[in-house]
């Protein structure tokens, strides 16, 4: 089990965030994947995550 | 703030809040239904607020299997696929959840009975219902999601003719206006706005 640096006791919430994309252009796919719940791979979805800003860098 | 920390405050915002307007005393016991972003963070924020035992439903195995695989919760169950034609079907489906659920048992042997208290985290009627039932009282439900409105929630409340109080922690689309590009196609997830009572 992953668990928070900050307490043990916590489990990691890093793990909730299931899917990621990068960039405005993947809005788009990031909607249908999280309303889909399953990925292409049959890998349950529970949260997208799009990093617009560190793909701007 | 990342785009990663960012993702998980609104979610981790409802389950605080709703934790809050349940006044979780320590020690107590946990009824998670709905094993989303905000079934989880619910998990994870009673547990914080001092509730010993958590259990967690869902109608995904897969769901289950990571909450408790992760530490989220205690004891798990999957939720029956079934979708009731009638209210009377529906709520027969939610009785026959709430009786298998608290037959669940804690990985001491303890079975799940009743909890002190319920977050529903699906907005699907029959759950609604059923998060009343498991209810150790009768007297608190705190339904911290979404997908419905209060006013359906206290038509579900009535329809079980039992005392619950349902604190108003969050309203939805009829409340606030969604865009209509949200509203559309099967985007309803993306309807979620958080709004204080």
């Amino acid at each position: 089990m992953r668990q928070s640096k900050e307490d043990p006791s916590v489990p990691d919430l890093g793990l909730i965030l299931t899917h990621r994309f990068e960039g405005l252009d993947a809005v788009q796919s990031a909607l249908e994947c999280a309303c889909k719940g399953i990925d292409e791979t049959g890998n349950m979805v529970i949260k997208v995550v799009i990093n617009i800003a560190d793909s701007q860098d | 703030m990342t785009s990663e920390e960012g993702a998980l405050l609104e979610p981790l915002a409802v389950a605080v809040h709703a934790c809050r307007r349940a006044n979780v005393k320590a020690g107590s016991s946990c009824t998670v239904i709905g094993a989303g972003a905000v079934g989880l963070l619910c998990a994870v924020a009673a547990r914080l607020e001092g509730c010993s035992r958590v259990v967690i439903a869902d109608i995904v195995e897969d769901r289950v299997k990571f909450a408790l695989k992760n530490g989220f919760a205690d004891a798990g169950f999957v939720v029956p696929a079934k979708r009731g034609a009638s209210s009377e079907e529906r709520l027969e489906i939610a009785k026959q959840m709430a009786s298998a659920l608290s037959e669940v048992r804690y990985p001491d042997g303890q079975a799940v009975a009743r909890s002190d208290y319920t977050f529903e985290c699906t907005g699907v009627e029959s759950c609604v219902q059923a998060s009343i039932m498991v209810r150790q009282d009768s007297c608190s439900c705190t339904p911290p999601i979404v997908k419905i409105t209060h006013d359906r929630l206290q038509e579900q409340v009535a329809k079980l003719s039992w005392s619950v109080w349902a604190p108003q922690t969050i309203f939805f689309p009829s409340r606030m206006p969604a865009p209509e590009k949200w509203t559309s196609s099967q985007s309803g997830d993306m309807q979620t706005v958080i709004q204080p009572p």
